[in-house]
């Protein structure tokens, strides 16, 4: 069964957030990757999601939420993507991309949420500047 | 479509799709007819050199990919920090031909309206 790009790329980012995580989990590391803040010194509206994750794991729900809020759906939209992609695997099913293209055409077909997403991200964005992430 | 015509409208937009693509749509639109042309013409294609320099400096933050529809995956951009970066990176490589394959797909939907 020939798997499509956007398979791969799931596959990719999964993988490569679960490895991050670990990494971030064992080694602290203290240099951001996120290129937005290193070169402008600002952070980005995901930055702080890594720690965030890290807090949730580590039991501390509230610290989480204040840290970046985005940890959460982060945490739950990684573990969902992770048990569908593996579903898919062993069952040589296509349900993750199905599902993704579902979920992209609904979120299209509501300018409401549309907006309602933006202005979420963007709030979140001054916080963030705000805490100085 | 006038042979001429033709001519001159890829001449004028060529820029806007890939060259392997080209051939396909000049026959297309010597195929079609001229009650095309209108649609044809208010067809609005994206510049694949405005996306490279909005893939730069805001591709970290999924805004290429949602210009170019792709909504999903500019909010997956968003909310995994441009994929760790990387995706950002290797999207700097990819984005002028996907908004070519784009524009393929905006003058084919043009040309089937």
């Amino acid at each position: 069964m020939k798997r499509s790009s956007f398979e791969w790329l799931l596959r990719a980012l999964t993988i490569g957030s679960w490895t991050w995580l670990l990494f971030s989990r064992h080694e602290h590391p203290t240099q951001s990757l996120c290129l937005i803040k290193n070169l402008s010194g600002y952070p980005c509206p995901a930055c702080g999601t890594t720690r965030s994750v890290l807090l949730i794991l580590d039991g501390h729900f509230w610290q989480s939420s204040l840290l970046n809020p985005l940890g959460w759906f982060a945490l739950v939209g990684l573990s969902l993507t992770t048990l569908f992609l593996l579903i898919d695997w062993l069952m040589s099913l296509r349900t993750t991309e199905a599902l993704f293209f579902r979920m992209e055409e609904v979120f299209k077909a509501k300018p409401l949420l549309q907006v309602f997403f933006l202005l979420c991200i963007i709030l979140n964005w001054i916080w963030n500047i705000q805490k100085q992430l | 479509m006038e042979i001429d015509k033709v001519n001159q409208y890829l001449m004028a937009n060529a820029k806007y799709f890939n060259s392997r693509d080209v051939m396909l749509i000049r026959d297309t639109l010597l195929a079609a007819d001229d009650s095309k042309l209108l649609p044809l013409m208010s067809t609005e294609f994206k510049d694949p050199t405005i996306m490279l320099i909005i893939s730069i400096l805001a591709g970290q933050l999924g805004v290429d990919r949602f210009l170019l529809g792709e909504v999903g995956m500019g909010v997956l951009k968003l909310l995994t920090c441009g994929g760790l970066g990387i995706w950002a990176i290797v999207d700097w490589f990819l984005i002028m031909d996907k908004t070519k394959d784009y524009n393929n797909q905006r003058i084919q939907q043009a040309l089937m309206r």
